[in-house]
């Protein structure tokens, strides 16, 4: 599902602009101000998504719309609160961010007393077992990996469909849920913001077609769900606030419609008309869209610029492009200016000098090539010497979209300059991710984006970096620049079994570094994700996490 | 009659198991793994054979194409560790991404498409009709050529714009209708028309133009005819002479037209036109289950808007038959 | 105007007004390569009970003279000018409702090719109902009946059968026959057939003469027969007008004109005649040559590229002079456009023929 995983929520250009843009001669500044209206119960807030989710099943959802949606539905062991300037971690059906042992391989959460389901019973710690084994069935695919990576015993255990349990999940009591780890993992307690941590009780577990039969314990639950069509929230009247520190239970009901076209909803929330004033998008302004409605003033007010915690880079193969200077020549080469206005300009993110953006714990503001945006061609030339001048070809491999072939354009031109010819290879962005992830695929540049799944390092760089993986995944592999440093690889192991989270994301900062002085790949830009709302909603919090505008307190002006 | 049906429903069956086994294998010839899809950006190799084992597609192509006609007329039973789906005959199988059977979620689809399709065929049969009929007794005068001319807009201007034009200027702009999208007619008859009436504008423009050319056509080649001169000799009003005797004879080609517009529409072909108004039919269903390489959904929509269209050639057939009678069907 | 417009002398005390008569009337095309002047000058006259048979080639404006009776070029680019009276009315003058009202019901015609003429989509009984309905006030079940009588007239055995058949499902002859009932639903006054067996075998050619004759004995209409075969008005019409290039060249009493034709293009016709009684394998003497272009008529007799006497004719008149239609010595109504002196004719008629031929007219005549 790449196409909608957290790595790739690529803003597609699509060839609507001419019509916005009419929009906007015709009734600049129409915008209606009803912005004044006072937060308030009731109403029911629409939200217009141009596609279903992938899943809503806690254990399978792996798209930030998805995730986002889950939070007025589900709730998970610890979360974020974004309602100050900086998200905080806090418990969630945990009474605090959970314990660690010394070493931090046993993890241990206390749940809330009272937090109950859509049928008033109650959530117990047997419920978030029961919820995060299911994840490991077959069955249950498409979620993240960590469970199956670091709990004792994961990588065997196949789900409690057969009746197994998973030894490694303990539940001492009704309210305490001890996890045992393989490994030491400092930042766990952000791993369980994620919903696979949350609880599904089995008596109500529909196993693979559990995606419209969630079961709430959040304040709103599922009324109707029709794939692809509509799904209508109503509230959960068993959600008590008083348990709840994240959420609140401001709307009647969310109704979320699917299908339409992006640009067709870009426009409807943008002419405020309508139920369009209580409506609100969760996927991205389409790119298309995207600097005509950011320069708008009369959106102001309900656009909502959100730094995600990603990165969109271009990887160099170093296996293929194996001279050293080659690659810093490629580094300073590019001109990142034209790089942006492909994918929407300014709007679209900040000029990029490292993997890890700025949220992201572990990072460290560094630049060790060209200051200037632009590039440095001088710089660039004067490697391409030291590396004796070869006039290399390279492959480029970017999705067919108008906006990646711009983008592929942009590359071409910066490379030219240094005397290396590159040939675009457009690959269907629907497959694209499958493509380049197969390592039968290499190509010698590779476009790629990533966002972390939680804001620290430890869900970037190892990912991405970490050689020794390609191996076992070769059809799933994540280093596109192919790099096995065994300076990174250290790196890596040795921030893997540290637990104090200052040291370790110095260790991480230090990664970033190492992965740059390999000249490995070029950071592009930091991405940020747009959206808009009808002016009548109100309570909309940037989720710099999921990089999706967060519903959580969402009320609807009055 | 009996026998031409059944003759041209055994062809037809012939020609969509064709089409399915080519769909079918073609889908095995791409890239797109929907195992690897499902499996999520980290997979681990004995993760994804998991997956390929509970989707069914570890077996060799033969036994999954097997059991997938198997399926088609004896039922089958999916899923075999979380939860059974019963899928009954005729089985297209169990979407890889909704754990849902294709045939219901076609079948939940399909009203959409055949409102949008049958309201807009019917009316861009008879507008177009009309605006070539009057092209044609008005040949060369100032009706033809603005007839003419609006048909050529038509024909030139792209669904995608004029489809987010017809929204912004209807809906956002001076706010006459409601924004559009699909509510059915048994729960709204009122929204259902307000909610169509741009898909159904939209795709008649698009559709008008050849409809208006080939009547014009059509009806100048039948004026042609000694018969209309019969006709008018009778002393017939000139009403008479050409939409009975004119008409009649001049249809006959746009028939066999419209017949494949109208199988293709509400088999689901009005794909742009369905996500700019955000109709959820068939055609996005298809499109969509390419890009997940949802394999039995594919399968499904290929079948479905198939079946349509081999429908809409037999029922062209046999309205041939009944406008004609020259034309025996034995 | 110089040319008198009927056979009989302009001087003639005035008798009671024909039932049919056209004067001067003229039908031109205006197109891209110029004035087609298909119908230039054609004047006639026509009583109740008798048969006129305008006989000429393709394109020599005898169609397009019978679409003029219908009224049938109104609305279209035709010119039409001149006069058609009928019964007192100028149908040129008259307006599309009032000629309306005249097609079908006073005026009625059988056209060439019964198979394209009949609408393939509709029933024969359907479409003879439909003539009748157009002009009466009667109930579809009345109109069908009179469709079944129609039919039954015409001599189509079992009509109550036929009548649901589509054309297609009758033979060519019995479609002409339908196509006959058809015009006669209305009992029209004036009934124009226009090369009404052209598309028949010949034994169904002389059967649809005999029903055109008989029909015309019951209701007593006048009859225009448009034909390019001499052969076919020899036996039905009373009167003859030979025509080419749209204009008259030749016009008088059947025995007239086929006795003493004054024509050299008459002649040709006439001996382009098949003959029953001919000899089997006689090559026939079709007319050298091609009809002339309508637009360029040829300066003087519009005949002469063709003609093969026209060295009989002193001083090379014939390419320069346009011969007046003049009365026939010695016959009261027979008129002729033609330079050959009396005598020249005699003396070609008695076998002087430039190819040695001895002329078919007499032999035709017997």
């Amino acid at each position: 599902m790449t196409r909608r995983t957290r790595r790739s929520r690529t803003v597609a250009l699509a060839a609507t602009a001419v019509v916005i843009a009419l929009g906007a001669t015709a009734c600049g500044g129409s915008s209606s101000d009803s912005g004044s209206g006072t937060p308030g119960k009731g109403g029911t807030l629409t939200v217009l998504n141009k596609a279903d989710f992938d899943h809503l099943d806690p254990q399978r959802v792996y798209t930030t719309e998805g995730q986002s949606m889950d939070q007025e539905i589900l709730r998970t062991l610890t979360g974020w609160d974004e309602s100050g300037s900086k998200p905080k971690l806090v418990g969630d059906l945990a009474t605090d961010t959970g314990t660690p042992s010394k070493g931090a391989t046993v993890w241990t959460f206390h749940l809330r007393h009272g937090v109950k389901y859509q049928d008033g019973t109650e959530v117990t710690a047997q419920d978030v077992k029961y919820g995060v084994e299911r994840g490991f069935s077959s069955d249950i695919n498409g979620g993240p990996p960590y469970a199956a990576q670091w709990l004792v015993g994961g990588s065997d255990y196949k789900g409690p469909y057969q009746g197994k349990q998973l030894d490694s999940i303990r539940t001492p009591d009704r309210y305490t849920i001890v996890f045992h780890l393989k490994q030491p993992v400092a930042d766990f307690n952000e791993t369980t913001t994620m919903t696979g941590w949350s609880a599904v009780p089995k008596a109500h577990d529909t196993g693979s077609t559990y995606d419209t039969k969630v079961w709430s314990d959040g304040p709103y639950m599922i009324k109707s769900y029709t794939k692809n069509k509509e799904l209508v929230l109503t509230r959960n009247t068993y959600w008590s606030q008083a348990t709840d520190p994240i959420r609140q239970q401001n709307v009647d009901g969310i109704d979320v419609k699917f299908g339409q076209d992006e640009s067709a909803i870009d426009q409807q929330i943008k002419a405020d008309a309508g139920t369009a004033q209580t409506s609100i998008q969760q996927w991205p302004i389409a790119g298309s869209d995207l600097a005509q409605l950011a320069g708008d003033p009369s959106l102001k007010s309900r656009y909502y610029k959100i730094p995600a915690p990603g990165i969109n880079y271009l990887a160099i193969n170093t296996t293929r492009v194996k001279d050293i200077h080659v690659r810093e020549a490629i580094e300073y080469a590019i001109d990142k200016t034209t790089v942006r206005g492909a994918f929407g300009g300014s709007a679209y993110g900040d000029y990029a000098t490292t993997m890890l953006s700025p949220g992201i714990g572990g990072y460290r503001k560094f630049n060790l090539y060209s200051a200037n945006p632009a590039g440095n061609l001088a710089k660039a030339k004067e490697l391409m010497k030291q590396a004796g001048n070869p006039k290399p070809t390279m492959s480029i491999a970017v999705e067919n979209t108008p906006t990646e072939e711009h983008f592929a354009d942009a590359v071409k031109t910066s490379l030219e300059h240094i005397g290396i010819h590159v040939n675009i290879s457009p690959i269907d962005a629907s497959n694209y991710f499958s493509t380049i992830n197969n390592t039968k695929n290499q190509y010698d540049l590779t476009w790629g984006d990533w966002i972390a799944d939680w804001p620290n390092a430890s869900t970037v760089l190892p990912t991405l970096f970490d050689g020794r993986l390609i191996k076992k995944n070769p059809q799933s592999n994540q280093d596109l620049s192919y790099l096995n440093d065994p300076k990174v690889n250290a790196l890596i192991d040795k921030a893997a079994t540290m637990t104090d989270v200052a040291q370790r994301n110095a260790t991480y900062g230090q990664m970033d570094e190492q992965i740059l002085k390999d000249a490995a790949v070029v950071p592009l830009m930091y991405m940020n994700f747009s959206d808009m709302s009808g002016s009548k909603v109100g309570g909309v919090i940037s989720d710099t996490i999921l990089a999706e505008p967060s519903l959580v307190h969402v009320y609807i002006k009055h | 009659m009996f026998r031409y049906l059944i003759r041209r429903l055994l062809a037809a069956a012939v020609i969509m198991l064709v089409i399915t086994t080519i769909t079918f294998f073609i889908f095995f010839a791409l890239p797109s793994d929907p195992a690897l899809l499902a499996c999520g950006k980290t997979c681990s190799p004995s993760r994804l054979a998991e997956i390929k084992h509970s989707l069914g597609l570890d077996r060799s192509y033969l036994t999954q194409y097997w059991e997938f006609l198997k399926g088609l007329f004896a039922g089958r039973v999916f899923g075999d560790q979380s939860v059974r789906i019963h899928c009954g005959a005729p089985c297209l199988g169990v979407s890889f991404q909704t754990d849902t059977p294709v045939l219901t979620t076609l079948l939940s689809d399909f009203p959409a498409d055949l409102s949008l399709g049958l309201g807009a065929a019917v009316a861009f049969l008879v507008l177009g009709v009309g605006l070539g009929t009057v092209a044609a007794v008005r040949r060369g005068r100032a009706a033809d050529k603005a007839a003419v001319g609006v048909a050529l807009f038509g024909v030139s201007v792209q669904i995608y714009f004029i489809g987010l034009l017809l929204l912004y200027l209807f809906v956002d702009k001076f706010q006459i209708l409601p924004a559009s999208g699909y509510t059915p007619i048994t729960e709204d008859p009122a929204g259902w028309f307000q909610g169509l009436i741009l898909p159904w504008t939209t795709l008649v423009i698009v559709y008008l133009a050849m409809y208006t050319r080939l009547t014009r056509s059509s009806m100048l080649e039948v004026f042609a005819e000694d018969y209309m001169r019969t006709a008018r000799a009778k002393g017939l009003p000139a009403a008479t002479v050409v939409l009975k005797h004119g008409l009649r004879a001049a249809i006959t080609p746009i028939i066999t037209i419209f017949g494949m517009d109208v199988g293709s529409l509400i088999g689901g072909s009005a794909v742009i036109t369905e996500s700019v108004f955000g109709i959820n039919g068939i055609g996005k269903l298809a499109v969509d289950s390419v890009q997940n390489s949802d394999l039995p959904v594919i399968l499904g929509t290929t079948l479905f808007a198939a079946t349509f269209v081999v429908i809409a050639n037999v029922v062209v057939d046999l309205v041939y038959g009944l406008v004609d009678p020259r034309v025996r069907l034995a | 105007m110089s040319v008198s417009t009927s056979p009989q002398p302009a001087d003639v005390a005035p008798a009671p007004a024909p039932f049919l008569d056209v004067r001067d009337l003229k039908v031109h095309f205006p197109t891209e390569d110029g004035l087609v002047k298909s119908v230039d000058g054609v004047s006639f006259t026509l009583e109740k009970g008798r048969t006129l048979g305008i006989v000429g080639e393709s394109g020599s404006g005898k169609s397009v003279t019978s679409l003029a009776l219908l009224g049938l070029h109104k609305g279209t680019r035709a010119q039409v000018s001149g006069e058609i009276w009928l019964d007192g009315r100028d149908l040129v003058a008259l307006p599309e409702a009032g000629m309306r009202a005249l097609r079908g019901r006073t005026v009625s015609m059988i056209f060439q090719d019964p198979l394209s003429a009949l609408h393939p989509f509709f029933t024969v009984g359907s479409q003879i109902a439909e003539a009748y309905r157009v002009h009466h006030k009667v109930s579809k079940k009345e109109a069908r009946d009179r469709a079944v009588e129609m039919l039954k007239r015409v001599g189509i055995p079992q009509p109550e059968r036929r009548v649901r058949d589509y054309p297609h499902q009758f033979s060519g002859g019995m479609r002409q026959r339908a196509m006959i009932a058809m015009s006669l639903v209305c009992d029209p006054e004036l009934l124009i057939a226009d090369e009404p067996t052209t598309a028949l075998d010949v034994t169904v050619q002389a059967q649809i003469l005999d029903l055109i004759r008989d029909l015309q004995e019951e209701f007593g209409s006048a009859v225009v027969i448009i034909t390019h075969d001499l052969g076919v008005v020899s036996d039905v019409a009373d009167d003859i007008l030979v025509m080419y290039g749209g204009r008259r060249i030749e016009y008088g009493t059947t025995r007239d004109v086929l006795k003493q034709p004054q024509h050299p293009y008459t002649w040709g016709l006439l001996q382009s005649m098949p003959h029953l009684s001919g000899d089997v394998g006689e090559r026939l003497n079709p007319i050298p040559g091609t009809p002339p272009s309508l637009i360029n008529l040829p300066d003087g007799c519009s005949f002469h590229p063709r003609c093969a006497y026209k060295g009989w004719v002193p001083q090379g008149r014939c390419p320069a002079e346009r011969p007046e239609l003049r009365l026939v010595s010695g016959s009261e109504r027979h008129l002729a456009a033609c330079h050959l002196s009396d005598d020249a004719k005699q003396e070609i008629r008695v076998g002087a023929g430039p190819d040695d031929r001895g002329p078919a007219a007499a032999r035709a005549a017997q």
